[in-house]
């Protein structure tokens, strides 16, 4: 009986984690920037490091990162920013999966991957009250927690906020402030932004080096860094260790 | 005729006494051995249960490695539990130590779940220093939990002394060695090098792979000539593009 629980349980774990199996690899950074996962504190993040589901990428003054998925969806944080991987999840096969980036505060430049152009309803940004979905492939967002700023440069986004949506074509922006939206070109959103938001938005317009630094870095790679050593019975340890006699 | 039967009765009786007289000497002796091949026996069925389960679980874990699929957190609660069971029957078993070690890593919702994991590799190392698996698995924890110090490095040039052709001590030894190139002391850089020239023989796109992730093409390209039958034409061009950039 135990046995074909067993069975059952790892069929199920693979046809499920076909689509769980999905993470970020960090792509390009500069200054500090630190990642929590889990219950752990939060740790030094460094270029090539992996992040998935549930870890919150933290980036400290004068600091940028650049996050590219398996899916190829790109997430650049500008300086003094925090963001949340609250839902990553992709099926290299079937090029599906779902997305949710949540940004508590600063800058997040986002250009869709796979996901993004395959199932554009499973990408979503929440940013302080703000959802965000795509109908498009780039675009930026902007928050202190209270107030939401958007300017999309290519396709469309829609912008949930106090309880109304939008849709912001290419070109244009929207303001999210006093439970009501502002809508405009980006120029005239960002000429209403206080400075803070100015200089976040001026700080992701200058991450596209970056960005394409993160492309080359990952581009025809695997992404995922090496699992770690399995240790353990079906792992010899070399001719100086003392593993088991069993091995792969 | 009588007196030749009177002697005789007297030798067996006389055999018969020293038998007897013998008896609990050979008990004494009978009982130990008896008592000992039994403990060994018995023993040997528990090391033998222990080992099959660490086998399993070891399977079991490697399946989640392979498809890249994070257990549930029952699965790993049974694995856990069984590797808890055979370690309690062999205590002096390092890969149950190395095993358990492992599951706690993955716990990471779990408070402490990385120092957990650092203390039971701790262990496998004390019963098993020369396991390369066991410095990587520390170096791994160590990395993953923020703390790159003295003990990290340690942990990492020993992995890279004692398992210099074990592939996934290379891949941990070249991921973290290059992703802190710039922060470990030189003779931990010297021993990541050694590495990388190793697993540059072994599978030079493999570790292009991870040195371009870590932005640290130039370590691997300036190896290129260990393998040069071994890398494509995309490795050459990627080589190429770093030494004129």
């Amino acid at each position: 009986m135990k046995k074909i629980s067993i069975v059952l349980a790892l069929m199920a774990l693979f046809f499920t984690d076909l689509a769980l199996a999905a993470s970020a690899v960090v792509g390009s950074l500069a200054g500090s920037v630190q990642v929590q996962r889990g219950a752990g504190a939060p740790r030094v993040l460094r270029l090539g490091d992996e992040v998935v589901q549930g870890d919150t990428v933290f980036t400290g003054p004068a600091s940028s990162v650049v996050l590219k998925f398996d899916d190829g969806q790109i997430a650049a944080l500008t300086a003094n920013s925090r963001m949340q991987v609250s839902a990553y999840a992709f099926n290299p096969q079937a090029r599906t999966g779902n997305i949710l980036l949540s940004l508590v505060v600063g800058g997040m430049r986002a250009i869709t991957g796979l996901i993004g152009h395959n199932q554009p309803d499973s990408v979503k940004f929440r940013a302080a009250t703000a959802t965000i979905g795509i109908r498009g492939s780039e675009g930026m967002i902007v928050t202190d927690g209270i107030t939401v700023a958007v300017t999309v440069t290519d396709g469309a986004f829609t912008f949930t906020f106090a309880g109304e949506t939008i849709v912001i074509p290419a070109g244009r922006g929207a303001l999210g402030a006093d439970n009501r939206i502002t809508q405009g070109t980006a120029q005239q959103i960002f000429n209403q932004l206080p400075v803070t938001f100015q200089n976040a938005i001026g700080g992701l317009t200058g991450l596209t080096s970056q960005i394409n630094e993160a492309i080359a870095n990952t581009l025809n790679q695997g992404q995922r860094p090496p699992p770690p050593p399995t240790p353990g019975p079906n792992n010899p340890t070399g001719p100086t260790g003392g593993g088991s006699s069993s091995s792969k | 005729m009588a007196a030749t039967r009177s002697t005789a009765t007297r030798a067996r009786t006389a055999a018969g006494l020293i038998d007897v007289a013998l008896a609990p000497g050979r008990l004494l002796v009978a009982v130990p051995v008896v008592a000992t091949l039994a403990w060994l026996a018995v023993h040997a069925v528990r090391v033998g249960e222990a080992g099959s389960i660490v086998y399993d679980a070891d399977k079991e874990m490697a399946t989640w490695a392979a498809s890249g699929a994070p257990p549930g957190p029952q699965t790993l609660s049974w694995v856990e539990a069984d590797v808890e069971r055979a370690r309690a029957a062999t205590p002096g078993d390092p890969e149950a130590e190395e095993l358990l070690g492992e599951l706690a890593a993955r716990q990471i919702d779990r408070a402490g779940s990385l120092d957990e994991a650092l203390r039971h590799f701790a262990r496998a190392v004390l019963l098993r220093p020369t396991s390369p698996y066991s410095w990587a698995a520390i170096a791994d924890a160590r990395y993953r939990k923020g703390d790159t110090g003295s003990t990290f490095e340690t942990a990492l040039r020993r992995a890279a002394e004692l398992g210099p052709a074990e592939p996934e001590v290379q891949r941990t030894v070249v991921d973290l060695g290059l992703a802190t190139w710039d922060e470990v002391a030189p003779a931990t850089r010297e021993a990541v090098e050694k590495t990388v020239t190793g697993a540059m023989k072994r599978d030079a796109a493999e570790v292009l792979q991870i040195a371009g992730r870590r932005g640290r093409l130039a370590v691997a390209c300036r190896h290129l000539a260990d393998a040069p039958r071994r890398v494509d034409s995309e490795g050459l061009t990627t080589c190429s593009r770093e030494a004129t950039s």
